[in-house]
C-alpha cells in the first residue's frame, strides 16, 4: 500500500476515535446538561441510572425491582407490592 | 448428506460450544470461578476511577482461560491453527477493553448506548481505515462467541419468573410476540419482496422481543451474514435510544394509567435498561409493570430461536434446495447450539434454583452474564471487522431493511398498547391489584 494512503487511512482512524472521545468528553455531557436528550436523560442522570442493559440480567435495577416483587407477593400472599424509591 | 458421527461432539463448533458454555456455567455454579472481572465504570475527567478500577491480574486470568478454553476447541476441531489463533485473540481482547472503557462511562450509560454499538464500531473503523491485519483474521471467530456467549445467556432465563408475576404480563409478552414476528416476516418477504430472509427474520425477532440479545440468537438460528447482524442491531440500537426518550412522553401525554403505560413500554422498547429507564421516569407502578412486561417477553427469546431454526431447516433450505429434507438432514443441519441454550435455561431454572435458592443463583448469574458480556463483545468487534461498508450499503439498498423496521415497530406499538389496554383497563379481566401500595 502507498505511504500516502496508509498515512490516511491512520488519520481516519484517529479521526474517528476522536469524534468518539469528543462525544465522550463534550456532547453527550452538555446534551445531558441542556435537556436537548429529553427528560429520561435527565432523570438518568439524576439518579445516575444505567440504561445500556441489553438483556435483564445486566441492570441491577431489575434485579432490584424483581426481588421486592418476590419478597412483596411472599410477604403479603397477594398482588400488592411496594416498589422502593 | 453428510454422515453423522459421534466425533461431530468434538469436531464441530456448535458442540463446542455448548461444552465451553457448560464448562464455565459450572465453573460459576460451583464456586471455582466466583467473580469474573469487568471494567471499572468510570465518569469523564475521572481517569483515576477508570485506572485504580482495573484488576489487570483478574483481567489476564480471564483472557487465559478464556484463551485456553477456545484455542483447546480450535484444536481440537482441526481447522486453524492454534499458533495462528492466540496472538489475534490477545489484541481482540484488549480491544474488547477498550469497547468497555467507552461504554462503562457514565453518560454514556443514560444515554442507553450499550457495548454492542462500541464494539461493532471500533471493529467497522479498523476494518474501513488501516484494515484488519493479517495475523489478527484467524481469531475473528464471530459466530464461535456468539453461539458460546448465548448459551451461557441461557443460564439467564429462569422459568420461574413466568409464574411469579402472573397471567397479564403474559397476555401482553406473549400475545404480541408471536403476531408481530410473523407480520414482518409476511411484511418482508411477500410486501417488500425482500431476498435476504435472515435479515427480515433478525429485524422480526430483534423488533418483537428483546433488541440485540434477539437479533444475535436469531441471526445464529438462521445461519445469517454478518453484515446482515450488523444492519439489525444499529437500527435497533438508534430506535432504542430514540423510544426510550420518546415513548414516556407520549405516554403522559396520552394519560395511560401508570399499569398500562408501563406495561406498553415494556412491550416496545428493546433494550430492558432502556425499558427500565422509561418506566422510572413514569413512576414505581410504570417501572415494575415495564420491567415485568419486559422480563416474560425475554423468555421467549429461547423458544423463538428454535422455532426459526426449525423453520429454516426444515422450510426456509428446503425451498432453496427444491428438497424435502428428512429427519437426518433436519437434525444435521440443526444449530445444536440452541440445544446447549435451552439446556443452560432449564439447568438454571430446574436445577439450580431448587438447589441453592433463588438469591444465590441471582448472585452467580452476575458472573456469567459478565463473561457473556465478554464474549458478546468479541464477538461483536469480529462482526465490525468482518463487515465492510460497501456491502451493508448494498443490504440497505432501496431502504427495504428501514422500511420493515419502522412498520413492524409501529404495528409493535399500536398492538401492544391495544391489548395491555384490553387486558389491563378492567373491560375483560378484573383489573389487576395496584404494583405498588
Amino acid at each position: 500500500m502507498p505511504l500516502k494512503k496508509t498515512i490516511v487511512n491512520w488519520l481516519k482512524l484517529t479521526l474517528g476515535f476522536g469524534i468518539a472521545v469528543l462525544l465522550l468528553s463534550t456532547i453527550l455531557p452538555w446534551l445531558a446538561e441542556h435537556g436537548y436528550a429529553g427528560h429520561v436523560i435527565q432523570e438518568n442522570v439524576r439518579t445516575n441510572r444505567d440504561a445500556s442493559a441489553l438483556f435483564y440480567t445486566e441492570d441491577d435495577r431489575t434485579w432490584e425491582v424483581l426481588e421486592e416483587v418476590s419478597k412483596q407477593k411472599a410477604r403479603r400472599n397477594r398482588d400488592q407490592i411496594t416498589i422502593p424509591e | 448428506m453428510k454422515k453423522q458421527s459421534w466425533t461431530d461432539l468434538i469436531k464441530l463448533e456448535d458442540w463446542w460450544a455448548i461444552w465451553i458454555g457448560f464448562i464455565l456455567l459450572v465453573a460459576v455454579f460451583t464456586g471455582v470461578v466466583d467473580s469474573v472481572p469487568k471494567m471499572p465504570g468510570w465518569a469523564w475527567g475521572d481517569f483515576a476511577a477508570l485506572s485504580s478500577g482495573v484488576n489487570i491480574l483478574s483481567l489476564i486470568g480471564l483472557l487465559v482461560g478464556l484463551c485456553v478454553a477456545f484455542s483447546l476447541a480450535i484444536a481440537v476441531m482441526g481447522n486453524d491453527k492454534v499458533v495462528a489463533f492466540i496472538p489475534g485473540f490477545f489484541a481482540l481482547f484488549l480491544l474488547s477493553c477498550l469497547t468497555y472503557i467507552f461504554a462503562d462511562e457514565a453518560t454514556v450509560k443514560h444515554y442507553g448506548i450499550s457495548y454492542a454499538f462500541w464494539a461493532v464500531g471500533i471493529g467497522l473503523l479498523i476494518a474501513n481505515t488501516v484494515g484488519v491485519p493479517a495475523w489478527l483474521k484467524p481469531a475473528i471467530k464471530t459466530e464461535f462467541y456468539i453461539k458460546t456467549g448465548l448459551v451461557i445467556m441461557g443460564s439467564g432465563i429462569l422459568f420461574g419468573n413466568i409464574l411469579k408475576f402472573g397471567a397479564y404480563g403474559l397476555a401482553i409478552a406473549w400475545g404480541v410476540t408471536p403476531i408481530v414476528i410473523v407480520f414482518m416476516w409476511i411484511f418482508g418477504t411477500k410486501v417488500l419482496k425482500m431476498t435476504n430472509k435472515p435479515l427480515v427474520i433478525i429485524i422480526a425477532t430483534a423488533t418483537s422481543v428483546c433488541g440485540v440479545s434477539a437479533a444475535i440468537a436469531a441471526a445464529a438460528a438462521s445461519k445469517a451474514k454478518k453484515e446482515d447482524l450488523t444492519i439489525a442491531i444499529g437500527m435497533t440500537l438508534i430506535f432504542t435510544v430514540g423510544m426510550m426518550i420518546g415513548m414516556p412522553i407520549l405516554v403522559a401525554n396520552m394519560g395511560l394509567s401508570p399499569l398500562i403505560g408501563g406495561a406498553w413500554l415494556g412491550g416496545t422498547i428493546d433494550a430492558t435498561g432502556a425499558v427500565g429507564a422509561a418506566g422510572a421516569v413514569l413512576g414505581p407502578e410504570a417501572e415494575a409493570a415495564a420491567i415485568i412486561v419486559k422480563m416474560i417477553q425475554n423468555i421467549l427469546i429461547g423458544v423463538v430461536a428454535f422455532c426459526i431454526a426449525v423453520y429454516w431447516v426444515t422450510r426456509v433450505e428446503e425451498n432453496e434446495s427444491g428438497k424435502r429434507p428428512g429427519f437426518g438432514e433436519i437434525w444435521n443441519r440443526f444449530p445444536k447450539f440452541i440445544l446447549g441454550f435451552i439446556a443452560a435455561s432449564l439447568f438454571a431454572s430446574f436445577v439450580m434454583i431448587p438447589l441453592l435458592g433463588d438469591d444465590t443463583v441471582k448472585g452467580m448469574l452476575k458472573q456469567t452474564k459478565t463473561i457473556r458480556g465478554w464474549l458478546f463483545t468479541m464477538a461483536f468487534i469480529s462482526i465490525g471487522l468482518d463487515s465492510n461498508f460497501k456491502d451493508m450499503a448494498t443490504q440497505m439498498r432501496g431502504g427495504k431493511p428501514m422500511v420493515l423496521y419502522l412498520v413492524g415497530q409501529t404495528f409493535n406499538i399500536v398492538l401492544t398498547l391495544f391489548i395491555a389496554w384490553l387486558v389491563l383497563s378492567g373491560i375483560l379481566f378484573p383489573l389487576p391489584p395496584s404494583l405498588v401500595s
